[in-house]
């Protein structure tokens, strides 16, 4: 049996039970909005629960406390250490660090998810090797006589260090960290090196100290607010904006605004955030967010069976996956359209092979954007072969896997296993029967439809694409496909007809579920850990400053960095007085 | 010198895949076969995976059958056929489960997190509260190939060691040359020149030197909060690791372990390019046995060295694909030529009980092959070359679980999911086998007990009945 067939068995046999609580308590019993403080919860304030999927009225969120969520040491993603380097030395260290760190995980689908930046003995050994390869690529002598004097001298090596330690920690040095990195000098001048060793040995040490490798904040002032928080300092607002916009350290912009006091108010920080998302890094930094939040990576490697497939091929992979990029580029930077749009666009944006697979017309060499407007078949993103490749997960399609992908990642609905010992009630398409025929039986199953009702119709709307996201109208075995089903919103628990693919796209688009979702998925990137159930007035609060049938991309982002918890962290009851 | 080295990491990576695999070399790392230990031998626990579980009806007569390769460690293990991991039971599909809460006895935290520490980290913390006095901390070791899910690392598939915060101690490692690595890093160079001695010191003191950063950032003094500092932490206990292992040198001089030849290539995938695609790599038999006898010889040979007290051993990940290919031989017996036409993972699936089933037979053949795999490495532990100073082998003296992720693979359930014990020094009675129905936090539990760690619990205080001891009969002799 192949796998996909087999999740499939299991996802047909879902108890009801197992599935009736999340879809009441999000889309019957109301939102948490309702009861006194939507971000209370019964468990440990210091452990609060995750985020349980509904975004209160901001209404309801009105005199609850700030809370920004634990305060947290996130190392760099590999991707932000490489963008980082790039930034602060001009480096370009991709490729090497793609060789000496090991490949970042991914928790609650993105790879900066706090819980997934471990540190193996394999980091701390490639961050050495990688301080090496570093430094032989800048003009090292140039480099240090730029921002110091080169004599043996006390005087020349705290020169250094203060230049160098600024340059690379984004924020000024104090002494006692300065203390520590100058006795390097007297290693190299003991071994009978020069200035420029012992500047090589305190560059290389700062590359691997807590100060580079981690984002720390201890807060700007020692006064905690009546919240339990601290205002953030101008260098730590400078690196949440850059970080949250570039993926990347800030610039010299940013560190003059931060050392002028002036990332302080709504004004400054919004006036940072347009400037910033007009710098190309911010344009990077959303395909990013994109390749994640969509799972694109899981098209890396996809094989399909070259007897049903001749002309799937790992190019056709990658050229999947770029058109999904491509897409998102467009949508995002030259149309600045609505993200709801995503599902309802009437265009791509492919190279020749994919057009021609697609069946365009007027079909020309180089990547090239197609109108759809007279072919529904191919609406919005969800219709892009990648997708529905990925999302279909084998030869033969899965509904399931389709829906639960749409449901999972686009309306942020919540799925749990099946329970142990089912049994199985589907089997293959045959003539007479097809993958709809037996997602039809879940349905008419009371262990089953619990679950399956929320997610098999929404792969009944991709049902005439097959294993590679080619249209179809009949199976193999003749059985004709249908697009027709019941689309249940997560959000508001209401219910559409539709009749057609694009049908259930725009009822996607219009949905509670997709709007809800629009807003958790950045803000969960943003905050680089999981939502918990005390972010949910900061997630109300997102929300309700934005309309979003027209809300873009910046809009999100603007309103992230604006939210009043993105400028606090955490008092850490043992916080001393003072700061370094 | 004495040690050697006869190629670097750098080296062997450029080169990987391309030469045959070093023949085992861990005969040649001993000075003599009178083993040097200390005098009584250390508290250590390890626990050892391996994917897809064995179905209760298969330990029905012990150690026979598919688990007729155990059957020469008998007497030095215990067998527990109804053990629940129920309290594992969680949202996820229970390969995730399953597989992130064995050694817990939590249902896991999403998909790179456990629910709270595994037994060994348990076990080390509680014995040496301010650290193991090793080169390493812990070390994670396995030879497995599914790692993700939905296009991301899994870490429940393939991590067994967790922290107190349900994070992982670190990801296990998958080459003999990256384990050799891991122990001796680069290792004296024969015929070093100065310049490589300097550049030596030279890594060493900014290693010290940013020691004190991370020190600062944990100290009192430091302005970031509790959650700031124990994930500095982690990053500082892998830094003194570092630098312990450049010290690495005298340990082995004292304890009379010899820099072994480094590995060399191996036919394998590793890493990501090891799980891509639904049917999972082609495998040769011998292949895979070869590797994984080179990365339990040098796991063994850590433990003798005292390099390493805890951690994990893996055959095979949570919900292991594989596609076996060639003979797997046996006691001078040809047990079965695999020629899979499907992913291991779905023989188990398939598994109907009590059937007389090609599939059950297939299934039964992959079992025996893995179990092959364990007794190798207790095999390697036991060398009757290395005994400890009490006499004992380090497997007599070392208390080792052994367990995996389902019971019956059919069901996805965690019904009755397979546990072993070893003897841990006279801790736990070996020879064993236990029909009584309990909760793998009972057996945890009991085993921190046999541990000295009387009060200390683990697990899902739900699942909580008691130590094993106080409804059988004393399985524990500490």
């Amino acid at each position: 049996m192949d796998t996909h067939k087999h999740l499939i068995l299991l996802l047909a046999v879902i108890g009801l039970a197992a599935c009736e609580g999340k879809l009441s308590s999000n889309a019957i019993e109301g939102v948490a909005g309702q009861t006194d403080d939507p971000t209370s919860s019964a468990t440990d304030p210091e452990d609060p629960p995750e985020f349980d999927g509904t975004i209160p009225d901001a209404d309801a969120c009105e005199g609850v406390a700030v809370d920004p969520g634990p305060a947290l040491a996130r190392r760099l993603t590999n991707w932000e250490y490489v963008n980082t380097v790039q930034q602060t030395f001009g480096v370009d260290i991709a490729a090497e660090a793609v060789e000496m760190l090991p490949e970042d995980l991914r928790a609650g689908g993105f790879s900066n998810h706090n819980d997934a930046l471990l540190v193996t003995l394999n980091h701390t050994e490639g961050y050495a090797d990688l301080a090496i390869a570093l430094v032989s690529k800048l003009d090292w002598t140039a480099w240090v006589d730029a921002r110091s004097c080169t004599e043996q001298s006390t005087t020349c090596a705290q020169e250094f260090v203060t230049a160098a330690g600024a340059q690379t920690f984004r924020r000024p040095l104090n002494t006692e960290e300065i203390d520590l990195f100058v006795p390097l000098f007297d290693v190299a001048a003991a071994e009978g090196d020069d200035f420029y060793m012992g500047a090589e040995l305190v560059l290389r040490a700062m590359l691997q100290s807590p100060q580079f490798l981690y984002r720390m904040e201890a807060g700007g002032s020692s006064q905690v607010d009546p919240h339990g928080n601290l205002a953030i300092s101008g260098f730590e607002m400078a690196s949440r904006l850059s970080y949250l916009i570039w993926h990347s350290s800030p610039d010299d912009a940013l560190i003059n605004a931060a050392a002028a006091d002036q990332l302080r108010t709504p004004e400054q920080i919004g006036a940072q955030v347009d400037r910033m998302l007009q710098d190309p890094r911010a344009r990077e930094a959303s395909l990013r967010y994109v390749n994640d939040w969509l799972g694109l990576d899981g098209l890396d490697g996809t094989v399909r069976d070259a007897e049903l497939y001749p002309d799937f091929s790992p190019a056709r992979v990658e050229a999947m996956k770029q058109e999904t990029l491509d897409f998102f580029a467009e949508l995002i930077w030259e149309e600045r359209a609505p993200m709801l749009s995503m599902f309802t666009a009437e265009y791509t944006v492919v190279g020749r092979e994919l057009a021609e697979f697609y069946g365009f017309d007027g079909v020309q060499d180089g990547v090239n954007r197609y109108d759809l407007s007279d072919d529904p078949t191919r609406m919005g993103f969800l219709t892009h072969a990648g997708i529905l490749t990925m999302a279909g997960k084998s030869d033969q399609p899965s509904l399931v896997e389709r829906g639960i992908y749409v449901f999972d990642g686009m309306l942020c609905g919540t799925i749990v296993a099946p329970p142990v010992g089912v049994t199985d009630i589907v089997g293959e398409p045959e003539p007479g029967k097809s993958a709809r025929f037996y997602a039809q039986e879940r349905l008419d199953n009371d262990g089953c439809k619990g679950c399956h009702i929320q997610f098999d119709p929404v792969g009944f709307a991709f049902e005439r694409y097959d294993g590679i996201g080619a249209y179809l109208t009949h199976d193999e075995f003749g059985n004709e496909l249908r697009a027709d089903g019941t689309f249940l919103d997560p959000g508001s628990g209401e219910t559409t007809e539709f009749m057609v693919t694009e049908d259930f796209l725009a009822a996607v688009a219009s949905s509670e579920g997709a709007r809800d979702c629009l807003i958790q998925k950045p803000a969960q990137f943003a905050l680089g850990r999981a939502l918990l159930q005390t972010d949910a007035c900061t997630l109300a609060g997102i929300k309700s400053s934005l309309d979003l049938d027209t809300a873009t991309y910046h809009d999100l982002i603007r309103q992230i960095a604006l939210a009043p918890a993105f400028a606090v962290v955490k008092a850490d009851t043992e916080t001393p007085e003072t700061t370094p | 010198m004495k040690y050697r080295h006869s190629m670097s990491r750098r080296t062997f990576l450029r080169g990987a895949g391309t030469v045959a695999i070093a023949l085992p070399f861990v005969d040649t790392m001993m000075v003599n076969s009178a083993w040097a230990a200390t005098p009584n031998p250390p508290d250590r626990l390890f626990t050892f995976f391996f994917g897809l579980g064995v179905p209760r009806e298969y330990t029905e007569n012990g150690f026979t059958g598919a688990l007729e390769p155990l059957g020469e460690f008998a007497d030095k293990l215990s067998l527990f056929r109804n053990v629940s991991l129920n309290e594992a039971d969680g949202p996820q599909n229970n390969h995730f489960d399953g597989g992130g809460g064995v050694f817990v006895g939590f249902e896991p935290d999403g998909e790179v997190a456990a629910g709270g520490p595994s037994i060994d980290q348990v076990v080390k913390a509680q014995v040496y509260p301010n650290g193991v006095p090793t080169a390493l901390q812990t070390l994670l070791m396995g030879s497995y190939f599914r790692r993700t899910r939905d296009g991301g690392l899994s870490t429940t598939r393939f991590v067994h060691s967790w922290r107190p915060d349900g994070s992982p101690v670190d990801l296990p490692i998958e080459t003999p040359m990256e384990l050799f690595t891991r122990l001796f890093g680069d290792g004296p160079i024969e015929g070093a020149t100065p310049e490589d001695e300097k550049r030596r010191r030279y890594k060493l003191s900014i290693l010290d030197t940013i020691v004190n950063q991370y020190e600062y950032v944990q100290s009192d003094r430091s302005p970031f909060g509790a959650r700031a500092k124990a994930k500095i932490g982690d990053h500082l206990e892998r830094i003194r690791e570092l630098e312990q292992r450049a010290l690495n040198e005298e340990i082995l001089r004292d304890e009379a372990c010899m820099l072994p030849d480094a590995p060399g290539m191996h036919p394998l995938l590793n890493g990501q390019e090891s799980d891509i695609g639904s049917l999972g790599p082609v495998l040769q038999v011998a292949d895979w046995e070869r590797v994984w006898q080179l990365n339990a010889e040098i796991y063994a040979m850590a433990i003798r060295c005292d390099l390493c007290r805890f951690g994990n051993a893996m055959f095979g990940s949570a919900g292991e694909r594989v596609r076996l290919q060639g003979a797997y031989n046996f006691g001078g017996s040809t047990i079965a030529t695999f020629d899979d036409q499907q992913a291991t993972h779905e023989y188990w699936h398939g598994y109907q009980v009590g059937a007389n089933s090609t599939n059950n037979t297939l299934m039964e053949q992959h079992i025996h092959f893995m179990m092959n795999q364990v007794a190798f490495f207790l095999r390697e532990l036991d060398n009757p070359d290395y005994t400890e100073e009490n006499g004992r082998s380090v497997l007599d003296n070392t208390t080792l679980l052994i367990s995996t992720e389902l019971g019956n693979g059919a069901r996805h359930d965690l019904d009755s999911v397979f546990h072993a014990v070893s003897t841990g020094n006279e801790r736990f009675h070996g020879g064993q086998v236990y029909e009584q129905s309990m909760s793998a936090v009972d057996l945890y539990n009991t085993v921190l007990k046999g541990h000295g760690l009387d009060g200390v619990t683990m697990g899902d205080p739900n699942a909580f009945n008691g130590t094993f001891d106080e409804f059988l009969n004393n399985p524990y002799r500490a």
